[in-house]
């Protein structure tokens, strides 16, 4: 197989991407582009936690959205209510998604198929209803504001330098998420996927790698909405909706679901289209729609996918 | 039970007393009792739904049973699949059951996973592009699933399986849908394999492989075992020639030597 | 963003920014806030604008909720060169917003009336209306000395304004006549069920309640079935209760109610009948309160704007002075449309109530009250009377009988889900979106040729539909859902959202009504009300789960699914068709998605997310019977009816909306294969 043809974009295109990547937010003019910015960075951070549940586990979750907004809430009252520091703040808000992770996941992952999909569902609609009714405890509809851990004197300066701090962390979760692809654990995750039976014969442990993964998945759902909320600083049960579950499970998988580069592109991809395609006005929505439907027929593998074939086609 | 030749020297590493597996009414296996011994390859015969499979499953987990499976001195009926596994018992299936999402490679570097706190990546590839080696598979590695032949595709799965030297290996009709040259190298292979110190149970329907490598045979049917010993011997067992006749050997394979077709 | 402009004149425009609800929940509000700010942007043009500069209006959507109103408030702010703003309507959207407002440092007139807005120190904010605890002050001494109430009950929603109302409310009966409330209930906005809220005001006893309900649909929904329960108690509402909107869906249900409201449609103003002939002529419909609102707090405005135009600007690139505007409508004494505006330290710009009733689906102005007339005089212990008696069990009773009935539309949907299930091992996300499709298809058929009509015509449709959904969702993808149970789940999510966005853009954000074929009257039995509309749904449900049991019991046709639902392999091999099966799968659970919408549309009228929510708890109920079982289905759909109705009345409101979710969460981790399924929770 000849690897020359292919060595050259191979190697150019993350460096290209690192460039853009860091000279964007000095090319922004206004700051609703740099907050969109911001924005889609969390998206990668959540959509790179799917892929380790719908890609590498095969399975389906809606409850991303939920585990958002959980890691949001969970930097809410960690940090305005028992004066964390923003950090410790942060990785709280991850960990107590990550802690529902194991509790929604540990009694459904030993069934097979549509059960895990059928209980984030219902995990989904708890979470939502709890943030709307619990108002001692999250203020309901009304909604938490969040101070910001610094201020450099402008919404816009804020937002640029936040921007670095979540790429940092979207970047570090891609490395983790390639790593573990290509480490054991992303082998056994992949076994199990395709034959639960055979990988259990050969000592793969399927429950306890299948938990790992989802827990994973909320770890990384967690902490993109804490950072959310510290980039919004302001959150509302509103936001943490069913949609937004099922919008970072379409931004994987138009992305690709089994590739994390493809994840990333699809967060990003689907975080900036809403803004592009506003001249559709209402008819963005009834077109995504159509896409989402002919995602499976079209293209599986999503963007990914189609590079992939594109890149072999050549040889 | 016939003392069995160049054997009496091992001992047991595989122990099966009194094991029934019942499916709703029926019985699969019905008092079955065996044992295979450390170093040796052991055939298992039998006519299409005798229970050779439901054993196999039996005792790697896969279906519930009653009676007691022992192995290397520790007790195996009810352990879950992935510990019969760390036991060190592993197995393949009828049909192979390859993972498309993973390359050849990865294939087999799953079967290595208990080595993988002890050896560094590079040495498990190593060791991965060694096992493949000695399946017939080398250079392959970087393949996906899917470009391999039927038996290549068998070979991969006995390479997984004995990636990190089990002390037994269990195969379910390796030699299905193999032509002459590939079955003689894969009696080369099982021959490797136990040189290396595995245990081979081999459920198999060409009994001249069976002939050719195994050490002991025994011979089951509706569950039950009608008949153990060397290979000779059992293939000329009137219970086993009765339970086998009127089938056609998919070779064309003979059942007695007096027999001509 | 619209901008609005009048004729043009010289130099550089004066903007007013303005957030109100374009999309979403409440987006008629926002289209007749629309429709007031042309009508202002026009009049002050009219006038000569501002000094010869154009007047204009920029408006963003806040599409009906908080985090949108934030951002509304952002992408205002980011322009840079306008001279103040108009906030929401809604106290919740304000309350969330009024941090960006402080930033922006621009005065802001809002709508919004909870008392809160302008108590927590922005300097920015003015409010163009009656804050809450002055309007509730005044409900409750027309309560109290008008209607001779003594025995209050409050109904409020869960957000700002609602939880603010209760709150004002409550100070006031104490404060003027030392009673308390003697009972309280509320609801989240959006909620489509109160029963259990009303019986529990008849059963404390309440010679009258007082509702504090931001969202005309939630009250419309409200004042219908206190009608239709028959409830003995009077009822005074806030202005919601009274506006058009709420008026097209209560209609005649609402006559009798007293509103108290700072805007009344009759209220004679100088600049009232003007402006009312101009709106009508305009638009060809009455002004109401969104409307009226944002056309009196931008003439406020404009008054204000003339009288600092000409000044110094220092840094504003709108040419105005922040400070100057804001000192500018402080000394503002103005008599718009609605009544006369002066704003105290506080911002606060009105003074007064209307107490209104309604005659002929028509608000009609009783009296005007104002500060003057509050004065406490606490009544003496044991001016409350003692409560009636009422039958506990007719209460279960009429719970259990409305639990029943919702409960039969879960088990026709989850019936559709276990269907395809059994028959394919799909399970459908779309089915709550045909369930709305089914509910639009009826409103707009039963006006044509009538409901009853209407009815069977859809499900014929529905029918044949089932084959244009089964082309677009499965059979490209066929042997993909073999291997890969993900694929079916993907396709029928995208067309459940092209289909929900498809019915708002045909059928608008307006939520349809629909009537019953079984009119909307009620039984009364001994003490319990039966609407006749949710008996009708009783009698459909059993006629088609009979129709559905002789079908898979006697048919050939019935027994042939029943046998692929088994072994699909081994139905194969035995000559059964599978494709046509799965057709035939199709098409029933399509059918019984849409009887479960046009038995639905009558009670709940139907809207974009109204699939959603039902298809949920549908959802939540076959697994709980035992998914994949069809008694279960119907059983799971019963119980869950019957559970929510109890949990929302005896527990909380937001117990009835989780229950579902609870017991799938409880099944699912102890029993996953429901209350009635088989055994083994796996299914190869």
């Amino acid at each position: 197989m000849n690897h020359q043809g292919t060595k050259t974009p191979r190697l150019l295109l993350p460096w290209c991407l690192g460039v853009l990547v860091v000279i964007l937010p000095f090319l922004v003019k206004s700051p609703y582009s740099m907050h969109l910015l911001v924005m889609a960075g969390i998206y990668v951070i959540a959509t790179l936690g799917l892929y380790f549940v719908v890609g590498l586990c095969g399975q389906f979750s809606l409850a991303q959205g939920a585990f958002f907004a959980l890691g949001a809430y969970g930097l809410a009252l960690l940090q305005q209510k028992l004066h964390f520091p923003s950090v410790f703040a942060l990785l709280g808000g991850a960990l107590l998604a990550a802690l529902f992770g194991l509790v929604v996941g540990l009694p459904t992952l030993r069934l097979r198929g549509h059960y895990l999909a059928m209980a984030t569902i219902g995990f989904g609609e708890i979470v939502y209803l709890t943030l709307k009714n619990w108002i001692w405890l999250t203020n309901g509809p009304d909604g938490l504001n969040i101070r910001r851990p610094f201020w450099p004197g402008s919404v816009m300066a804020y937002d640029r330098i936040y921007y670095f701090v979540v790429v940092a962390v979207a970047v570090a979760a891609a490395f983790a998420a390639i790593r573990v692809r290509r480490s054991w654990w992303g082998r056994a995750l992949l076994a199990v996927r395709d034959n639960e039976l055979a990988a259990s014969s050969l000592g793969v442990a399927t429950t306890r790698v299948k938990v790992y993964a989802f827990m994973a998945s909320a770890f990384l759902g967690g902490l993109a909405g804490a950072m959310y909320a510290q980039a919004e600083t302001y959150i509302s049960p509103d936001f943490f909706n069913f949609d937004l579950s099922i919008m970072l499970v379409v931004m994987l998988l138009v992305g690709g679901r089994n590739s994390v580069g493809g994840a990333v592109a699809g967060a990003i991809l689907l975080g900036f289209l809403p803004e592009w395609l506003r001249f559709l006005k209402d008819y963005y929505m009834l077109i995504f729609g159509a896409l989402v439907t002919m995602l499976m027929i079209v293209m599986p593998n999503g963007l990914a996918g189609l590079w992939r074939k594109a890149v072999s086609s050549k040889q | 039970m016939n003392l069995k030749p160049g054997t009496w020297n091992l001992k047991p590493l595989l122990e099966v007393r009194d094991l029934t597996v019942a499916f709703g009414g029926l019985k699969a296996l019905d008092g079955f009792s065996m044992s295979v011994c450390a170093g040796e390859i052991h055939a298992l015969i039998g006519p299409n739904g005798s229970g050779k499979s439901t054993f196999l499953n039996a005792v790697t987990g896969l279906v519930a049973g009653r009676g007691q499976i022992v192995f290397n001195g520790a007790p195996l009926l009810g352990l879950p699949p992935y510990r019969v596994f760390r036991a060190g018992i592993a197995r393949s299936f009828q049909t192979p059951r390859l993972f498309p999402s993973l390359t050849v490679a990865e294939n087999t570097l799953l079967g290595l996973h208990v080595e993988c706190a002890r050896k560094t990546a590079r040495e498990l590839e190593q060791a991965a592009e060694a096992q493949l080696a000695r399946t017939g598979l080398a250079g392959r590695g970087a393949l996906p699933v899917d470009r391999l032949t039927a038996a290549e595709r068998r070979c991969l799965e006995i390479a997984r399986a004995v990636a990190h030297s089990p002390l037994l290996l269990l195969l379910d009709e390796p030699a299905a849908g193999m032509s002459a040259a590939e079955r003689q190298a894969l009696a080369a292979l099982l021959r490797e394999i136990r040189a290396s110190g595995t245990a081979i149970l081999l459920i198999e329907h060409d009994l001249k492989m069976v002939a050719d490598v195994a050490d002991c045979v025994t011979a089951l049917n509706f569950g039950k075992k009608i008949a153990e010993g060397a290979p000779a011997e059992v293939a000329s067992h009137p219970a086993v020639v009765e339970a086998y006749l009127g089938k056609r050997q998919e070779n064309g394979t003979q059942i007695n030597a007096d027999e001509r077709r | 963003m619209l901008c609005l402009a009048g004729v043009s004149l010289a130099a550089e425009p004066v903007r007013i920014g303005i957030v109100t609800e374009l999309t979403g929940k409440n987006a008629l509000a926002g289209q007749q806030a629309r429709r007031g700010a042309q009508l202002a942007v026009e009049d002050i043009t009219g006038e000569g604008g501002i000094h010869g500069r154009r007047f204009e209006v920029v408006i963003e959507d806040s599409a009906s909720n908080n985090a949108g109103a934030v951002n509304a408030f952002n992408k205002l702010a980011a322009r840079g060169d306008l001279a103040g703003l108009i906030a929401p309507l809604r106290s919740t959207q304000v309350l969330a917003a009024l941090p960006r407002i402080n930033e922006i440092g621009l005065p802001t007139i809002t709508g919004a009336t909870n008392e809160l807005i302008t108590r927590l120190g922005c300097r920015w904010i003015f409010r163009n209306r009656t804050n809450d605890g002055l309007a509730a002050q005044l409900a409750v001494v027309y309560a109290v000395k008008k209607l001779g109430a003594r025995r209050i009950g409050i109904l409020h929603d869960t957000d700002a304004f609602g939880t603010g109302g209760r709150s004002a409310l409550t100070n006031a009966l104490r404060d003027l006549y030392n009673i308390e409330p003697v009972a309280v209930e509320n609801y989240n906005t959006g909620d489509r069920d109160y029963t259990g809220q009303l019986l529990n005001l008849r059963n404390a006893g309440c010679d009258l309640v007082i509702s504090y309900c931001t969202n005309e649909p939630d009250i419309g929904l409200i004042l219908r079935r206190y009608r239709q329960l028959g409830m003995p108690y009077k009822w005074l509402g806030s202005p919601s209760s009274g506006t058009s909107i709420s008026l097209n869906i209560t209609r005649r249900a609402a006559d009798g109610i007293y509103v108290f409201t700072d805007f009344s449609p009759e209220r004679a103003t100088p600049r009232g009948p003007t402006y009312r002939a101009e709106f009508r002529r305009r638009f060809g419909m009455d002004p109401d309160l969104a409307a009226t609102q944002i056309y009196d707090a931008l003439q406020l405005f404009a008054q204000a704007l003339r009288r600092v135009a000409g000044r110094a600007a220092g840094q504003s690139a709108s040419g105005i002075d922040p400070e100057a505007l804001r000192q500018a409508l402080l000394e503002t004494r103005h008599v718009g449309v609605a009544g006369p505006f002066y704003f105290d330290q506080y911002g606060n710009g009105r003074h007064d109530e209307v107490i209104a009733t309604i005659e002929n689906a028509r608000q009609k102005p009783l009296e005007i009250i104002d500060e003057s007339a509050i004065r406490r005089e606490p009544l003496p212990a044991g001016s409350i009377p003692p409560a009636p008696p009422y039958a506990r069990w007719a209460t279960a009773g009429q719970l259990v009988l409305e639990g029943i009935a919702l409960g039969s539309i879960y088990a026709l949907v989850a019936l559709g889900f276990v269907l395809l299930y059994n028959a394919a091992n799909l399970v459908n996300f779309a089915q709550g979106e045909l369930v709305m499709v089914a509910g639009y298809l009826l409103a707009t058929l039963a006006t044509r040729i009538g409901p009853l009509p209407g009815l069977l015509v859809v499900l014929a449709v529905m029918a044949a539909g089932s084959v244009v959904f089964r082309r677009c969702t499965y059979d490209p993808i066929a042997e993909l859902a073999a291997r890969d149970f993900t694929a079916f789940i993907v396709t029928t999510l995208g067309a459940s959202i092209f289909l929900k966005n498809l019915a708002r853009l045909i059928w608008g954000a307006e939520p349809a009504l629909v009537d019953s074929p079984f009119g909307h009257g009620s039984l009364e039995v001994a003490g319990i009300f039966m609407p006749t509309h949710e008996a009708g749904i009783v009698a459909i449900t059993a006629a088609a789960l009979t129709a559905l049991y002789i079908f898979f019991q006697r048919t050939m046709v019935g027994v042939r699914l029943r046998a692929v639902a088994q072994d699909r392999e081994t139905a194969g091999l035995m000559g059964i068709p599978v494709k046509k099966m799965i057709a035939i799968a199709f098409a029933g659970a399509v059918l019984l998605g849409g009887l479960g919408g046009v038995l639905l549309a009558p009670v709940y009228f139907v809207h974009p997310e109204v699939g959603s929510a039902v298809s949920l708890k549908a959802f939540s109920a076959s697994i709980v019977g035992g998914f994949g079982s069809v008694p279960g289905a119907i059983l799971g759909g019963l119980l869950l009816g019957v559970a929510e109705q109890l949990a929302g009345a005896y527990i909380s409101q937001a117990f009835r909306d989780g229950i579902a979710f609870v017991l799938l969460i409880l099944v699912l981790i102890f029993k996953p294969s429901g209350l009635f399924g088989e055994k083994s929770g796996e299914r190869a």
